[in-house]
């Protein structure tokens, strides 16, 4: 009818995206209130195993790294779940050969990517702060740790991944290249998470179940920050994924329909 | 200003650049559908027309 608004029938899909997207326009400033007036006090989460005494003692000499543990971890963890996305549809292609089942893994890889891309800068600027108050060689000592190591080859199959989508010809092609790369990226995840737990490692202390570090446990405030940081960043993930994919569906229906 | 109000105001101000870019997304997202739509709905008329 003239002058009626044009109204796309309500799917799960976009009920999902408006969700998503009203948790991370919610979330985000809850989480960046709440970790500014409810940060933690003292907090010796890089304590244990061996390393100096990091007493987080604020505005000292490193006050962004107080923050820091609001978003780093949560964009690393987020990133994993992306990366599980990946490796699900990868491996839902190559049982089925339908494309359809390409183009949430290429999405999921995408914002996967860019989370695991700010994981590592926002890491690299945590460590190098913290490292360079010891008097070591700050991005030496962070690098060469075992968990960083894992995920920096995460990164860079992922950033291999990217580059084959756009190189490889035919979409069958690709997207066969581009799961099994998937698929073999994905490894990475699980070796990352054991990692921590079965290497001694002073930068990923474990915080949490069986054999955590307790000198390095984190108090039921700071879990519930934390969580909130990973809800944020996982709405966020969410949001970015659906949108994606709706934008690679829209591809593919003018790419059928040319 | 202080060092933490000016974090916090960089932190906000971050907030409102995702909340921007995330709401022009979508808008963005919502036009590029409703024109396939309507190339669509077009098409299917012309179809119509023409056909036998």
């Amino acid at each position: 009818m003239a002058g009626q608004a044009w109204r796309r029938p309500v799917t799960p899909a976009a009920a999902l995206r408006r969700a998503s997207l009203w948790a991370t326009l919610l979330l985000f400033p809850a989480l960046i209130l709440l970790a500014w007036f409810r940060v933690p006090e003292g907090v010796p989460l890089l304590g244990g195993l061996g390393a100096p005494d990091w007493s987080y003692q604020p505005d000292v000499a490193a006050p962004l790294t107080r923050k820091l543990l609001f978003f780093h971890p949560a964009t690393a963890w987020t990133s994993f779940a992306a990366y599980l996305i990946v490796f699900a549809f990868g491996t839902a292609y190559l049982n089925e050969r339908d494309l359809r089942y390409d183009r949430p893994a290429q999405a999921a890889a995408e914002v996967g990517f860019a989370m695991n891309t700010a994981a590592l800068l926002t890491g690299t600027f945590w460590g190098v702060q913290e490292w360079s108050r010891s008097g070591q060689a700050a991005l030496a000592t962070v690098y060469s740790e075992p968990k960083v190591l894992v995920v920096v080859v995460l990164w860079l199959t992922f950033a291999a991944y990217l580059l084959l989508r756009r190189l490889a010809d035919g979409p069958e092609r690709r997207a066969r290249l581009a799961a099994a790369f998937g698929i073999l990226g994905f490894v990475a995840v699980p070796t990352s998470f054991l990692t921590s737990r079965l290497l001694a490692t002073s930068l990923h202390p474990d915080i949490a179940g069986p054999g955590s570090n307790p000198d390095a446990a984190i108090d039921g405030s700071v879990g519930a920050l934390l969580l909130l940081s990973f809800l944020a960043f996982l709405a966020l993930g969410l949001h970015l994924f659906l949108q994606r994919l709706r934008l690679l569906d829209a591809e593919a229906r003018l790419g059928g329909a040319a | 200003l202080s060092d933490e109000a000016s974090f916090l105001l960089a932190f906000l101000g971050l907030w409102g650049i995702l909340a921007a870019y995330l709401l022009r997304l979508e808008r963005v997202a919502r036009r590029l559908e409703r024109r396939i739509e309507e190339a669509g709905g077009a098409e299917a008329g012309k179809g119509k027309e023409g056909g036998p």
